[in-house]
C-alpha cells in the first residue's frame, strides 16, 4: 500500500502543491515564532547580561534588581550615596560603581526637547573603570569631568551633534545645563535603551540631574582572589547597608536573575505571537482536511477499484494516512525552513509598528523544529483522518457506477448536524450574554469569550446550511451585472454547500478577527474622546515632560491671559489613606463642574474643599468608610497626617478619575515638594481657537519642557496609536487570511478539475473563453465573499458585546461600526477571490473543447 | 448502387438546396512525428440543408474528429469547413463561440446538460448566453413535441436517461439553429427512447425544415436519416440514399467487412 500512496502523491502533484503552501506557511508561522522569539530572548539576555560583565556582586536597593526603566521614578527606592564610598574602601574590592539612570531631557539643536516614541531623554552614570561599563563607544571617551557628556549614537546622528559641541540637558530642577560632548556610544547592542535618547554624565553628575536620591546599583569588581561569596558577606556587614533591606547579589546571582528578567521580558510576547501562529495552523488545518476530502472524494472509483482488486478497508485506511504522512513531512520541513526567513518578516514587521524588538542574529534551536515540523505533521496526518475514513466507505462496486466528480449536486446537511450547530450557536449566544451581564470585568470577559467560540464553533457547524441561500442572495448581484456567467457561477458555488463551507469557514475565522479587532478599535476611537469631552472638557492642556511639574511662573503667565476664561491646575500624587497608598489629585475649585465633571454617585464634585474628600465608589467600601464619615490621610513622604470628611463618591475608572480627590491646599499641605502636572484651559467665549492656542504657545514659548495639547491632539497620538495596533494584529492575521484564499483557489482547481467535461460542454453550447474564466472567478468571488461575510456579522457581534461589556463597567465607551472599512473588507475579500480564480480559470480556459467532451 | 460516389461525382456546390454545412479536404492530425495519427485524411462532403444526414464507420475512423471539425469544437489542421457560408477555419476562438451559441445545436452521447441547471433553464442556456429569449409559440412547440411539459422544473439528475436526451434535443433546436450535430445520441438509450429521440429528430427535419447531422454505429438509427455517408480511416467511403438495414450494412462491409462482422 505505501508504493499505491506515494504513487498516489506523484500522481497528483499538481492538486498538492498549492495543499502544501497552506501547510508550509501554518508550520512556517509558527516557526517563525519560536525562532523569532528564541531570537529575542538570546538578544536581551545578551544584553542584560551586559550589566553582570566583571561584576563579583551587585547591591541593589529593596525589593530586588529591576531592569532599568524610566517608569516609576517618582518613588523609586535606592541605595544610600554614602555606601559606595564604604563599598570602595573594603580592602577586598578593586573598584566599585554607582548606577543610576533617571529623566535626562534633551534639548537639540534648535531648543526643543528630543523625543523618541513619546519619550524624552534617559541620563545614565558612567564608570570610572571602564571594566564595569556596558557600552560601547564608537568615538570619544567616557565623560571624566563634571562638565563632560556622551551621548548615545543615533540621537547624535539623528541631531546632527558631533563630538565637541555643545550639548543642553534640562535638569531635575527645570534647569538648563550645557555639557561638553566627550564620546559618542553605541546602544543598538543593549536592548534595554534601543531606540531612547540616552545621554551619560559622570556618577555625581548624573545623579545630580536625573535628580536621583541615589544609586539604583552598587556593582562591585573584586581583588583576584577573593571569592563572590566572601565578598557580598563583607558587604553585607558594612555598617551603612546593614539593616538598610537592600538586596545583595553575587555575580553569577546577578545573571541568573538578568536571564530571567529578560525571559520575562519577552515571553509575554512570544504567546501573543503564537496565538497568532496557532490561529494560522488551525487555518491550514481546515484546508488541508478540506483538500483531502476533495481529493478522496474525487478518487472514490479509484479506490473502488482497489477495493474490487482486493484491497481491505485497513490498507486503504493506511495508504490514504501514508500519503498524508509523506506529504506532511515534506511540506513542514519546508515551512520550517520559510519559518527561518518569516522571523526575519516579523522582526521587521514589528519594528515597523513601533515595537522595538531587535535581533541580532537568528537562535535557530532544534525544538523549534521539532515543534513546528511535528506539529506539521499532527495537522496533515490529523487532518487526513476523517477523509481516510470516508475513503473506506467506498464500496467495490462504485467502481463500475459511481457517476465522475462533482458531477453530482450533494445532498442537504444532516439534520444532526443542523441540530447541534444549532444548539452550540444559540448556547453560545446565550452563555456570550450572561457574561455580557456579568459585573466583574475580567470575569465577565472570560464567559464572553468562552461564547463566543461556541457561537463561532456553532455557525462553523452550521455552514453548509447557511452557505446555500447566502451564496444565492449574494448572487443577485453579480447576476444583474453579468447575467447567465454569473447565474451559472452562482447555481456552481452553491451546488455542494459542505465543500464550499468548508472551504470558507477558514476565511470566517481570520475576518472574524479582524472585525472584531476593528470594531472595538473604532469603537475606541469614537468614545475615548468623547469621555474627555463629557467629563474634562477642556480647550488645551499644559503638561511638562517628564513628570516634572509645571512651573509656577508658567501657570501665573496662563492666568494671566485675557484669551483665556477658565485656568485651573491640576495635581496628580500619591498619598495613604487609612493606611492605604492611593492615587490622588486635586484641582484648583474654578475647575469643579468647567473642566471636571465626573460621573457622581453621592455628593457633588464641588463638595470638595480643604478637610474634604470625594472618593471613587468602590474606595467607600474598600476603606471601610461612607459619606460624613471621616479618613485620615498622610502625605507620600509621611508627614503631619490630615483628617478629611468624605462628602462625594464618583464611578470608578475608565474615565480616568483618581480615587481620592482633595482640595489644591490640602494637596500642597501632604505634598509641598509636588507642582501641577498639568494645567487645563478653557479659552474665553469669542476668542477663536487658534488665536487662544497661539496666546498659549507664546506665553509656554520660553520652556522647552511644556508642551500645549488639545483634545484633537490627543485624539490623534490615540489614533495613531490604534492604527498601529489594528495595522499588527491585521498583519498578524494576513497570514491566515492568505492562508485561506490559497484554500479558495485550492478547492476551486480540484472542482474544476472535475468539472472538466462540465466546462467543454458550456464551451460547446457558447459559453467563450473569456466568459468561462469569469464564471470561475465570479464563484470563487462568492465564496470569498460569503466567507469575509460571516466572518464580518460575527466578528461585529464580537466586538458589540465587548464593547458592551466595556462600557457597562465604566460607564464610557459606544458601539462605532466603520461601516467603510468593513465594505473595504468585503471588496478586498471578493478582489481576493477573483485573484485566487485567475491560475484554475487559466487552467480551465487552456482546454481544448473536443478533447475534453469525449474525455470519459 | 448509384449514389454510393454521389459526394465525389457532383461538386458540392451544385447541391439543389444549397449546403448548410460544407467541408472541403478536411485534415485533421494529432500529435506530431512518429506517433502522429492522421484521423482525417482528406474529407470533403456536403451536408444539405434541410437534409437529416448519419455519418457511420468503424470504431477510430475519425466520425467524431470530423463532427468535432464541422461543428467547431475543434480547428481543422486543413482544409475548409463551411457553416452556412461562414468559413469557420478563419475564425478566432471567440467568433467560434458566438458561431457555436447561435448557429449550432449539439446532442452529444452521454453527460450532455449541467447538472446544477434545471431542465429548462439548460434548455435555454446557449440562448441566455446570447441574450436572447425564444418566442412564446416556438417554446410551446419544441417542449410539446418533446413532452418535456411536467419535467421542466426538475435537475438533471432527477430525469431518466431518455428525458435528459430529450431535454438536450429541445436545447439543440430552440435557438433554430442552421445545423445540429448530434454525436450518438442514442448510444446510451434503451430502444425505445431512442426511437423517440430518432423520431424528434427525424420530425424536426420533416416539419421544421431543421438541418440535421448525425454520427451513429447503430444501423437502425442510421435508417432514420436520409441519407448516411461512411467514413474509414479518416477518408470519405461513399454514401447512401434512403438508407435501408441492407443498404448500410452491404456498404459498412464493402469498407472494413471483418470489423462489420463483429458487430462494431
Ligand atoms: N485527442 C486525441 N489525441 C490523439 N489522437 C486522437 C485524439 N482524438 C482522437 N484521436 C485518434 O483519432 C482517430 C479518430 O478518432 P475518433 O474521431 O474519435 O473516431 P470515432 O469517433 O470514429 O470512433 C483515432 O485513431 C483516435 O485514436
Ligand atoms: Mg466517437
Amino acid at each position: 500500500m505505501f508504493k499505491t500512496a506515494l504513487a498516489n502523491l506523484r500522481a497528483h502533484k499538481a492538486r498538492m502543491l498549492l495543499s502544501s503552501i497552506t501547510v508550509l506557511l501554518g508550520v512556517g508561522f509558527v516557526a517563525g515564532t519560536l525562532i523569532f522569539t528564541a531570537s529575542i530572548k538570546e538578544s536581551f539576555f545578551d544584553s542584560f547580561a551586559r550589566q553582570a560583565k566583571n561584576v563579583d556582586a551587585a547591591v541593589t536597593p529593596a525589593g530586588g534588581l529591576r531592569v532599568s526603566s524610566i517608569e516609576n521614578q517618582q518613588d523609586k527606592k535606592t541605595v544610600d550615596p554614602a555606601a559606595l564610598d564604604a563599598v570602595r574602601d573594603l580592602p577586598d574590592v578593586a573598584s566599585a560603581e554607582g548606577r543610576v539612570l533617571g529623566p535626562a531631557p534633551v534639548l537639540d539643536k534648535t531648543g526643543k526637547v528630543v523625543k523618541e516614541n513619546g519619550n524624552t531623554g534617559v541620563g545614565v552614570a558612567f564608570p570610572t573603570d571602564a571594566k564595569l561599563g556596558y557600552f560601547d563607544f564608537s568615538s570619544g571617551r567616557a565623560p571624566a569631568a563634571a562638565g563632560e557628556i556622551a551621548m548615545d549614537k543615533a540621537t547624535a546622528e539623528d541631531r546632527h551633534f558631533a563630538l565637541g559641541d555643545a550639548v543642553t540637558v534640562i535638569d531635575h530642577g527645570d534647569q538648563p545645563e550645557s555639557f561638553h560632548l566627550v564620546g559618542i556610544f553605541d546602544t543598538s547592542t543593549d536592548k534595554t535603551y534601543a531606540g531612547e535618547t540616552v545621554v551619560g554624565f559622570t556618577t555625581p553628575t548624573a545623579l545630580r540631574v536625573t535628580g536621583s536620591a541615589g544609586y539604583d546599583q552598587i556593582a562591585v569588581r573584586a581583588k583576584s582572589g577573593v571569592g563572590q561569596d566572601q565578598l557580598v558577606t563583607e558587604l553585607k556587614d558594612l555598617p551603612v547597608l546593614d539593616g538598610s533591606g537592600d538586596t545583595f547579589y553575587t555575580g553569577a546571582q546577578l545573571t541568573t536573575e538578568l536571564a530571567s528578567q529578560a525571559t520575562g521580558y519577552t515571553s509575554g510576547f512570544g504567546t501573543f505571537l503564537l496565538v497568532f501562529a496557532i490561529i494560522a495552523a488551525l487555518v491550514s488545518a481546515l484546508v488541508i482536511q478540506n483538500t483531502f476530502q476533495i481529493l478522496v472524494a474525487q478518487r472514490a472509483r479509484e479506490l473502488a477499484l482497489l477495493r474490487c482488486v482486493g484491497a481491505t478497508r485497513r490498507q486503504v485506511f493506511g495508504s490514504t494516512l501514508i500519503e498524508a504522512f509523506v506529504f506532511g513531512t515534506l511540506a513542514s520541513a519546508a515551512g520550517f525552513f520559510a519559518g527561518i526567513g518569516l522571523s526575519m518578516g516579523l522582526s521587521a514587521l514589528l519594528n515597523a509598528a513601533g515595537l522595538n524588538m531587535p535581533t541580532d542574529h537568528l537562535v535557530i534551536d532544534p525544538s523549534a523544529a521539532l515543534y513546528s515540523i511535528g506539529l506539521g505533521l499532527l495537522l496533515t496526518v490529523g487532518s487526513a483522518v476523517l477523509p481516510a475514513r470516508a475513503a473506506t466507505r467506498v464500496a467495490p462496486v462504485q467502481a463500475l457506477s459511481a457517476q465522475l466528480g462533482e458531477t453530482r449536486v450533494t445532498r442537504r446537511a444532516g439534520r444532526v448536524r443542523v441540530g447541534v450547530g444549532l444548539l452550540l450557536a444559540l448556547a453560545g449566544i446565550a452563555v456570550g450574554y450572561a457574561g455580557m451581564q456579568t459585573q466583574d470585568r475580567s470575569r465577565g470577559f472570560m464567559v464572553l469569550t468562552l461564547g463566543a467560540m461556541v457561537t463561532f464553533i456553532g455557525v462553523l457547524a452550521l455552514g453548509p446550511v447557511i452557505a446555500s441561500p447566502v451564496i444565492r442572495v449574494l448572487g443577485w448581484l453579480p447576476g444583474k451585472a453579468f447575467g447567465p456567467t454569473a447565474r451559472l457561477a452562482t447555481a456552481n458555488a452553491g451546488r455542494n454547500p459542505r465543500r464550499v463551507a468548508a472551504t470558507t469557514a477558514a476565511l470566517t475565522i481570520g475576518i472574524t478577527l479582524v472585525t472584531m479587532f476593528t470594531v472595538v478599535t473604532a469603537s475606541i476611537k469614537a468614545s475615548a474622546t468623547d469621555s474627555i469631552k463629557q467629563h474634562f472638557p477642556f480647550d488645551y492642556q499644559v503638561v511638562s515632560e517628564p513628570d516634572r511639574s509645571v512651573p509656577g511662573d508658567a501657570v501665573a503667565k496662563l492666568r494671566a491671559l485675557p484669551e483665556l476664561g477658565t485656568v485651573a491646575a491640576e495635581y496628580d500624587g500619591k498619598i495613604t489613606v487609612n493606611g492605604g497608598s492611593e492615587r490622588a489629585g486635586a484641582i484648583d475649585a474654578v475647575g469643579y463642574h468647567t473642566l471636571i465633571n465626573p460621573i457622581m454617585k453621592q455628593g457633588s464634585i464641588s463638595d470638595v474643599v480643604p478637610g474634604t474628600v470625594a472618593l471613587q465608589d468602590s474606595r467607600l467600601t474598600s476603606l471601610h468608610t461612607a459619606i460624613g464619615q471621616t479618613v485620615t490621610v498622610t502625605g507620600p513622604n509621611g508627614g503631619p497626617a490630615l483628617t478629611l470628611k468624605v462628602v462625594a463618591s464618583y464611578q470608578d475608572s475608565g474615565i480616568g478619575m483618581p480615587e481620592t480627590t482633595i482640595s489644591v491646599a490640602d494637596f500642597q499641605h501632604l505634598d509641598p515638594a509636588q507642582g501641577p502636572d498639568t494645567v487645563s484651559v478653557l479659552a474665553k467665549s469669542g476668542v477663536t481657537l487658534a488665536a487662544s492656542r497661539a496666546a498659549i504657545e507664546a506665553a509656554v514659548a520660553g520652556d522647552p519642557l511644556l508642551t500645549v495639547n488639545s483634545v484633537a491632539d490627543y485624539k490623534n497620538q490615540l489614533n495613531t496609536s490604534l492604527n498601529q495596533i489594528l495595522a499588527m494584529f491585521t498583519a498578524m492575521l494576513g497570514l491566515a487570511i492568505l492562508i485561506a484564499l490559497i484554500g479558495i483557489a485550492n478547492t476551486l482547481s480540484l472542482s474544476v478539475l472535475e468539472r472538466t467535461r462540465e466546462s467543454a460542454l458550456l464551451r460547446a453550447l457558447g459559453l467563450t473563453r473569456a466568459q468561462l474564466r469569469r464564471m470561475l472567478m465570479v464563484e470563487a468571488m462568492l465564496m470569498a465573499v460569503l466567507g469575509v461575510s460571516l466572518g464580518i456579522v460575527m466578528g461585529g457581534g464580537f466586538g458589540w458585546a465587548l464593547v458592551h461589556l466595556v462600557a457597562k463597567a465604566t460607564g464610557v465607551g459606544s458601539l462605532a461600526i466603520p461601516y467603510t472599512q468593513l465594505l473595504i473588507y468585503v471588496l478586498a475579500g471578493a478582489l481576493a477571490g477573483v485573484l485566487a480564480a485567475v491560475v484554475p480559470a487559466r487552467r480551465a480556459a487552456r482546454q481544448t473543447v473536443a478533447t475534453a467532451i469525449t474525455e470519459a | 448502387m448509384s449514389a454510393i460516389t454521389r459526394a465525389f461525382r457532383e461538386s458540392p456546390e451544385s447541391a439543389p438546396g444549397g449546403y448548410a454545412v460544407l467541408a472541403r479536404d478536411l485534415v485533421k492530425t494529432y500529435g506530431s512525428g512518429a506517433t502522429a495519427v492522421r484521423a482525417l485524411d482528406g474529407v470533403t462532403v456536403g451536408f444539405g440543408q434541410g437534409e437529416f444526414t448519419a455519418i457511420m464507420g468503424p470504431s477510430g475512423s475519425g466520425k467524431s474528429t470530423l463532427m468535432h471539425c464541422l461543428a467547431g469544437l475543434d480547428a481543422a489542421t486543413a482544409g475548409s469547413v463551411q457553416i452556412g457560408g461562414v468559413e469557420l477555419t478563419k475564425l478566432n476562438d471567440k467568433a467560434l463561440t458566438l458561431l457555436r451559441r447561435r448557429r449550432i445545436g449539439f446532442i452529444f452521447q452521454s453527460f450532455n446538460l449541467l447538472p446544477t441547471l434545471t431542465a429548462e433553464q439548460n434548455i435555454l442556456l446557449p440562448l441566455d448566453l446570447a441574450g436572447l429569449k425564444p418566442p412564446k409559440q416556438w417554446w410551446d412547440q419544441v417542449i410539446g413535441v418533446l413532452d418535456l411539459g411536467g419535467r421542466l422544473k426538475h435537475r438533471p439528475g432527477e430525469l431518466s436517461g431518455g428525458q435528459q436526451q430529450r431535454v438536450a434535443c429541445a436545447r439543440a433546436l430552440m435557438s433554430r439553429p442552421e445545423v445540429v450535430f448530434a454525436d450518438e445520441p442514442t448510444g446510451n438509450l434503451d430502444s425505445r427512447s431512442g426511437a423517440e429521440v430518432l423520431a424528434f429528430l427525424r420530425m424536426s427535419v420533416r416539419e421544421l425544415g431543421q438541418t440535421v447531422v448525425m454520427v451513429t454505429h447503430d444501423t437502425t438509427a442510421a435508417c432514420a436519416a436520409d441519407r448516411v455517408v461512411f467514413l474509414a480511416d479518416g477518408i470519405m467511403r461513399g454514401d447512401v440514399l434512403s438508407p435501408t438495414p441492407d443498404s448500410v450494412t452491404a456498404q459498412l462491409r464493402m469498407i472494413r467487412p471483418d470489423r462489420v462482422a463483429a458487430g462494431e
